[in-house]
């Protein structure tokens, strides 16, 4: 048997192992018949699948009411209401536009930054990992909207291109 | 060069709203938009908590912690990856901090035992199952987490290597990498 092909079917395997049967369903059933090892692999796959945790009946209601709990913490009375309608929009959600303390953070910021790339004559030495960038977008930095609010960190990330536009416009107004 | 991971929306149930657009009424606060997507991925965010905590109780919370950060940051979310993969990268990452925090490392727990309908099973056959059990959860906890992840991901939740990476934190090539290494030394200890 071919080490391609046996590589090309073991991709497949996890799909077969939860009886899916993709467009090289056919291939796949082909090849398992003439592979011994592709076989034990796919009986392997099945015992892991069998090790899959069941889900507490009652998780998707603790959720539920954790986020409405979040809600009713960070709506101070005067704010926003909560209502059981489920058309309020919580204080949380799509922060598009920064308060002043942090458009004067940032202010303090872009000119230290500025002011460091002017002292390092802006040579472009630094190096950014790719992979290092990719986390980055995916994973939400926490500090940036729980004690980043608090110690009064800038919020640039949570910041449009409109919004940043404007600030910087108002800044050299 | 920015490694973007392709927008990719998964199947939403029939004549269910995809993802994409239960994110964009979410991001305007709709709260029955957000029910459904917690509907929707609880599982796999348990799951994945389960994996790296080993425990139910701590995965029951990372999964309630994650939701909540999840929503909070949706203003972050620009789509570039599913939201299922964005919100599984926050339940790792949440999991992971909890263990940094007490200090220790636990494995799967050997407790944990997948669903079992033995009631049905002659007695032996019942036996031999769990046993198949026992030892299969076994060798999964001495895998080295990175590949016991991939593989968990892989099976459990039918991700592409490209989603474990970002959930995993690594490439999409050492995600495959990962995944198959585990299942070889899987296939080495089950013999």
């Amino acid at each position: 048997m071919s080490g391609n092909e046996c590589e090309k079917i073991r991709d497949l395997l996890p799909e077969r192992a939860r009886g899916a049967q993709g467009k090289d369903g056919d291939l796949v059933e082909a090849h398992l018949r003439s592979c011994t090892d592709c076989r034990r692999e796919l009986e392997v796959i099945k015992a892991v699948r069998d090790q899959r945790p069941s889900v507490p009946s009652d998780l998707e209601a603790k959720i539920q009411a954790r986020i409405r709990q979040g809600l009713e913490d960070e709506s101070s009375p005067g704010q926003i209401p909560v209502r059981d309608d489920s058309s309020a929009r919580p204080a949380f959600v799509g922060r598009r536009w920064a308060p002043t303390w942090a458009l004067s953070a940032a202010a303090v910021v872009i000119l230290a930054l500025g002011t460091s790339i002017l002292w390092n004559g802006g040579d472009g030495d630094m190096v950014q990992d790719p992979t290092a960038v990719a986390s980055q977008e995916l994973l939400p930095e926490s500090w940036l909207w729980d004690d980043g609010m608090v110690a009064g960190a800038p919020v640039f990330d949570g910041l449009s291109d409109e919004d940043l536009e404007a600030l910087l416009e108002e800044l050299e107004g | 060069m920015k490694d973007t991971l392709p927008k990719k929306q998964p199947p939403a149930p029939a004549n269910q709203p995809p993802d994409g657009d239960l994110v964009d009424r979410a991001k305007d606060g709709d709260l029955s938009a957000m029910d459904e997507l917690i509907s929707r991925h609880h599982g796999s965010v348990f799951r994945t908590a389960v994996g790296i905590l080993g425990d139910d109780d701590a995965a029951s919370d990372v999964a309630q912690e994650t939701f909540l950060k999840a929503f909070r940051g949706l203003g972050k979310f620009r789509g570039e990856a599913s939201f299922k993969t964005w919100v599984l990268a926050i339940a790792a990452n949440e999991a992971k901090g909890l263990l940094r925090k007490a200090g220790r490392r636990k494995e799967l727990s050997l407790e944990r035992v997948g669903p079992v309908s033995s009631e049905e099973m002659p007695i032996d056959e019942t036996m031999a199952r769990d046993e198949d059990t026992r030892r299969m959860k076994e060798m999964l906890s001495q895998l080295p987490e990175k590949q016991r992840q991939a593989v968990t991901l892989r099976i459990f939740e039918d991700l592409s290597f490209r989603e474990i990476g970002a959930v995993i934190g690594s490439s999409e090539g050492a995600a495959r990498v990962n995944y198959h290494h585990g299942i070889r030394r899987l296939k080495e200890m089950s013999k």
